[in-house]
């Protein structure tokens, strides 16, 4: 009883301090209590959306919820992935083909979904490899990698892969200009031989397929980003330059002296005419196709040997030049299709340019000037307004549906919030550390979602645990539902989230793909039922035509296999239930393991290097009997005459 | 005996799932069951032997055991059989693995009955 007043007494004592404690904390608790249930999903409940965020130099795919920021695949694009075998096994290899070989890596920069009529339709989504110049295609039935396009005559593909209104095309522009064709010369001799160029893809709008179908030859600057336009301004596209100084060392100086650089305007109907017309000359040049062929599901690659190319002096009409301060980075066209937005990384203003002011100029001829051939309109001419005190380091825009922009700016590290038409800042939000892109949910498109804008951020620093000196990246969720945009949530990333694609889920989870049709699988090594398992062998190579359904691998005991042999285990998951994968691992295997989905055939190799005895197994956990999902395989001196054997339960 | 399994008298003898009345089977289509065969191969021979007891039961004489529907119903819809049928609960527990949905279409699921009947030694 005493003990209990004594806690009463201590407990009124405490009140007044619970009381200030508990007052301080209360407005902010009541913040993060909203926030954290903005982003919360119920266990078992889906986000109301995807997000599509690249993996920088991981060099492929994530995907991620919003808003709970739960990562939940991870795409293999540019890079080789041994979790699931992509670019080891037969099946996939020829994805990763270029002119310069074999290349397991590459750096992912801007994911673009196909669009129809100027919104997100949900079938693909394009990625550019930055390093050794690509654009993939994933299909987004089963989120898988199905093409890859080489870029020839680029470097450093980074203006891409930016699809038109109706993904007619994905534009590429290349970051690094260069001797065109490539050739042996001197660095000093840049201004006289080094080009850049501009390419149109286009797309197939049944199969997606991927063509390049023209280059235009532009003045050496580096190309930087690139958007198209919609609506009124559909037909165009537009592509932000730097280093118009046409500097080739320290760059950090000797390309951010001129005051303005260029946003080059394509009008792409007239490029098209021009190459029907014939204008286009054929040159000759190296670069690899590699796509999923539709019925075998195996990877194939053709080397192209030439492409067209239209020289703008040949060409009126087709390319204007805007001048634009000061090396700008992003060039973003406003879902009216009106308003062109750069990024002026140097400028201390936000330039908007009006796509109707740039059609009048170009009819009224205001030009100031042409380089090669493209005629400069006059800025004023051009400009619809601009942003003031836009944040240090603008670089890119997105919009919302009630007309409103958001820019990021890495400088500052903040989102700057303002209204199209009045230029006027209505709000800005700090952002931790160094944002890059940033992205409002379909703000790219004619009828953006809004809601939520993901700040993609270049620096982590103190933000989660430390790690040591490697950290992870990440990202930030901001609400922009009111009229203050609120911070929501962090999120880790992988690589770096270079940039990232929002759409609404239901437009991708109304058809999408469980498994893959047994009767459909048309790989020629498949195995369609465990009676037809068998191995085969011609000289050293052996071929084992493998079943795996729960729990068992059929054959799972194989003799006869010789030191010197080529060993194929072409092995066919005979699931036909979602989410059955089988995994596939040989002790000593020395390229990866397979994942195999149902009602699919993956092929790994393995030349075994000593006689002796070799477990396999099912790496993936499919059921109560997953350990016994294994088998024995009795490696045998190079010149020994034991028999080729195999079977499983006898 | 009570019924206290929660299933219909029906579903107890003939299984849960789209047949839910008794089917009219005649003579035995020998085509329909060498169709029946080939899918009996494709989707349910990695597990199912037909003299053989393998990772399932053997299934020569499936018929003699289980009703028609009954098969057609576990075959296109294993996963509720296996958690509500006491018949396919007491295999589960005997047998330990799950039955498969292996993507059967009622076409498909027909022909393997019509396989079955063929290859019954009380046909």
């Amino acid at each position: 009883m005493q003990k209990k007043i004594q806690i009463l007494v201590l407990a009124v004592m405490l009140l007044p301090l619970i009381f200030i404690i508990g007052c301080g904390k209360s407005s902010s608790s009541l913040d993060t209590g909203d926030a954290a249930q903005r982003v919360y999903v119920k266990p078992g409940e889906y986000d109301e959306f995807y997000s599509f965020m690249s993996g920088g130099f991981s060099g492929q795919l994530s995907v991620y919820g919003i808003p709970s920021g739960r990562l939940f695949k991870v795409i293999p694009v540019f890079s080789q992935n041994p979790e699931t075998g992509y670019g080891y096994t037969e099946e996939t290899k020829a994805m990763l083909n270029t002119s310069h070989g074999f290349i397991p890596w590459d750096d992912a920069h801007h994911p673009s979904l196909s669009q129809s009529d100027g919104l997100a339709d949900g079938k693909w989504i394009f990625i550019n490899a930055n390093n050794t110049p690509r654009i993939a295609r994933i299909d987004l039935k089963d989120f898988e990698t199905a093409e890859i396009l080489e870029i020839p005559n680029s470097a450093g593909n980074h203006g891409s892969p930016f699809t038109t209104e109706n993904s007619e095309y994905v534009v590429a522009s290349t970051r690094f200009s260069l001797p065109i064709p490539n050739q042996d010369v001197d660095i000093k001799s840049y201004k006289e031989n080094f080009k850049g160029t501009i390419s149109f893809i286009k797309v197939n709008p049944e199969s997606g397929r991927m063509n390049l179908e023209f280059q235009i030859l532009a003045p050496g600057f580096n190309y930087d980003l690139a958007r198209a336009g919609k609506g009124p301004s559909h037909g165009w596209a537009f592509f932000t330059s730097y280093n118009s100084e046409q500097a080739n060392t320290l760059l950090e100086i000797n390309a951010s002296k001129n005051d303005k650089d260029f946003i080059a305007a394509v009008n792409w109907k007239k490029a098209e005419e021009y190459v029907k017309a014939g204008k286009a000359k054929a040159m000759p040049a190296d670069y690899y196709h590699n796509y999923v062929d539709e019925k075998t599901r195996v990877a194939k690659s053709e080397q192209m040997k030439t492409v067209m190319v239209l020289d703008p002096k040949d060409c009126p009409g087709m390319i204007y030049f805007l001048p634009t301060p000061k090396s700008p980075h992003g060039v973003d066209v406003d879902p009216t299709g009106e308003y062109i937005v750069a990024g002026g990384k140097l400028a201390t203003v936000l330039p908007v340019h009006s796509f109707s002011k740039m059609i009048k100029a170009i009819d009224g001829k205001k030009f100031d000037g042409e380089i090669d051939g493209i005629p400069i309109l006059k800025y004023a001419e051009v400009n619809a307004g601009e942003v003031q005190n836009p944040g240090l380091g603008p670089l890119h825009t997105e919009f919302d549906e009630k007309g409103f922009a958001y820019t990021s700016a890495f400088i500052s590290s903040e989102v700057v919030k303002w209204k199209l038409g009045t230029w006027e800042v209505v709000d800005r939000i700090p952002v931790y550390y160094s944002i890059g892109h940033l992205m409002v949910m379909g703000g790219d498109t004619k009828k953006p979602f809004g809601k939520y804008l993901v700040a993609l951020n270049k620096i982590t620093k103190d933000r989660y645990l430390p790690t040591g000196p490697s950290l992870t990246q990440s990202a930030q969720l901001i609400d922009i539902s009111g009229d203050k945009m609120k911070l929501l949530l962090d999120f880790p990333t992988i690589g770096e989230p270079h940039y990232a694609q929002g759409i609404k889920a239901d437009i991708l989870t109304k058809d999408f793909m469980k498994i893959y049709k047994n009767e459909d699988n048309g790989n020629p090594y498949a195995t369609k039922g465990e009676k037809d398992a068998k191995v085969v062998s011609e000289g050293n190579i052996v071929r084992v035509y493998m079943t795996a359904a729960r729990s068992h691998f059929a054959p799972d005991n194989i003799e006869g296999i010789k030191v010197g042999d080529k060993v194929y285990f072409h092995v066919t998951n005979l699931e036909q239930d979602w989410d059955v994968p089988h995994g596939f691992a040989v002790k000593g295997m020395n390229n990866s393991e397979l994942l195999i989905m149902p009602g699919e055939t993956r092929t790994v190799t393995w030349e075994p290097k000593q006689p002796g005895i070799y477990p396999f197994y099912c790496s993936d956990f499919c059921s109560a009997l997953h350990q016994e999902m294994s088998g024995y395989l009795r490696v045998s001196p190079a010149n020994s005459n034991v028999e080729l054997k195999f079977g499983t339960g006898k | 005996m009570e019924n206290t399994s929660g299933l219909s008298d029906f579903q107890l003898e003939n299984g849960i799932g789209p047949v839910t009345e008794k089917l009219t089977l005649g003579e035995i289509d020998l085509a329909k069951a060498s169709k029946g065969e080939k899918a009996f191969n494709e989707k349910c021979a990695s597990c199912h032997k037909l003299d053989e007891k393998y990772v399932g039961p053997a299934q020569r004489d499936v018929l003699t055991r289980r009703t028609p529907e009954y098969i057609v119903n576990m075959i296109m819809n294993p996963d509720e059989m296996g958690k509500k049928h006491p018949e396919t609960k007491k295999l589960l527990a005997q047998y330990m693995t799950q039955m498969p949905y292996q993507n059967v279409s009622m076409q498909e699921a027909l022909d393997i009955l019509e396989y079955f009947r063929s290859v019954n030694p009380k046909k």
